[in-house]
């Protein structure tokens, strides 16, 4: 066990402010949309401990987790930390090719309505 | 792992999530309603970090303000391995609204619970949807005790256009809950006759360039809308 989540687990609550995690930062940097939806996924492998050791304890955990693709949402209720923070967070390691927002599909019409039949189908089934 | 993807085009596996919003006023039932049909997880959102653009500078006045964590629920249902479905319940009280075009931002649609005994709760959002062109259905909780109205009494109340589907449901109901969405999803499909890329919201079609640096956080949000004014006077003031 990665020897941070022994001071900042769930249960301790907040132990630093949310901004001071992103130092003071409120807006994410660069121009990449992270709507709560968007896909986001680990450009490389794990970190090795000498380059684990270039982040901080939570862009750590955020890279840890993006090893699977997941939505920006499933991100941040795992890493349970304020969604804004959590932006600016990974706005960072896109910013450092760490980890990239996976394309949407693209939006051709047909494939779009297939899409929604699709999930029409899956609800259905639920 | 080499499981990074390209810059190509997606492929036909991948994972693609559509977002749904669950709307309406506040204790109308939309936490149980996501929590009936997927796993609920919460989400915090920071409301002193994100309710404006709070410069660098600024962080003294940051340090003084009582931050308020708000917890917002969202939740997945999961469809094999490429699809995904996720509800978000959007925060009901007004000052929450600047996180409605976030959340709205490339939904594909949403559903408006009401509760009859506080129909004019729902007439924030349902001006919302209709204002962003954003198909919704409103589905009415049947709460126990509550005067029991047919959908269609809700409409003529609501003043809703007669393509809008409205129902009845019992958001502690799975089949009833799954009943709405599926009617939404249709509702959807059926507003965007050949599937037009305005049906889904995606923003892919749009193209990413068109959105604004920093599509989360309005500086301005454009509500309260000026004609709601009792509801306006909800909370907003200081």
């Amino acid at each position: 066990m990665p020897e941070y989540d022994r001071w900042l687990d769930r249960e301790a609550g907040p132990v630093v402010r949310p901004y001071a995690l992103t130092g003071g930062r409120t807006d994410p940097v660069g121009d990449a949309v992270l709507d709560v939806i968007s896909v986001i996924a680990a450009t490389g492998p794990p970190l090795t401990r000498a380059e684990a050791a270039k982040f901080s304890p939570e862009h750590r955990k955020l890279l840890r987790l993006c090893q699977q693709p997941g939505t920006v949402a499933d991100v941040a209720a795992d890493v349970a930390l304020p969604l804004g923070v959590v932006r600016v967070l990974l706005a960072d390691l896109i910013q450092q090719k760490m980890i990239t927002v996976l394309p949407r599909r693209a939006p051709r019409p047909q494939a779009s309505t297939d899409l929604l039949k699709e999930v029409l189908d899956g609800l259905r089934a639920l | 792992m080499g499981s990074v993807p390209s810059d190509g085009p997606p492929e036909d596996n991948q994972f693609t999530p559509f977002k749904i919003l669950v709307a309406g006023g506040f204790g109308v039932g939309k936490t149980t309603l996501v929590s009936t049909i997927s796993e609920i997880r919460p989400l915090r959102t920071e409301e002193a970090l994100t309710q404006k653009s709070i410069g660098v500078d600024d962080l003294s006045g940051v340090g003084d303000k009582t931050t308020t964590t708000v917890a917002m629920d969202f939740g997945r249902i999961t469809m094999g391995t490429r699809l995904a479905l996720y509800l978000f319940g959007t925060p009901g009280q007004d000052r929450f609204w600047f996180m409605w075009d976030d959340l709205s931002y490339g939904a594909l649609g949403a559903v408006i619970l009401a509760d009859t005994r506080r129909l004019i709760d729902c007439f924030p959002s349902v001006d919302y949807f209709e204002r962003r062109q954003l198909p919704f259905v409103v589905a009415v909780n049947v709460f126990d005790g509550a005067p029991h109205y047919d959908a269609e009494d809700v409409r003529i109340a609501l003043d809703l256009e007669p393509t809008v589907p409205t129902m009845l449901c019992d958001a502690r109901q799975r089949s009833s809950v799954k009943q709405v969405l599926v009617t939404l999803v249709e509702h959807v499909l059926a507003s965007a006759p050949g599937g037009g890329q305005g049906a889904l919201r995606d923003p892919g079609a749009v193209g990413q360039a068109s959105l604004p640096a920093a599509p989360a956080y309005p500086a301005a949000p454009p509500w309260p809308p000026a004609a709601a004014g009792s509801y306006a006077s909800m909370g907003s003031a200081k």
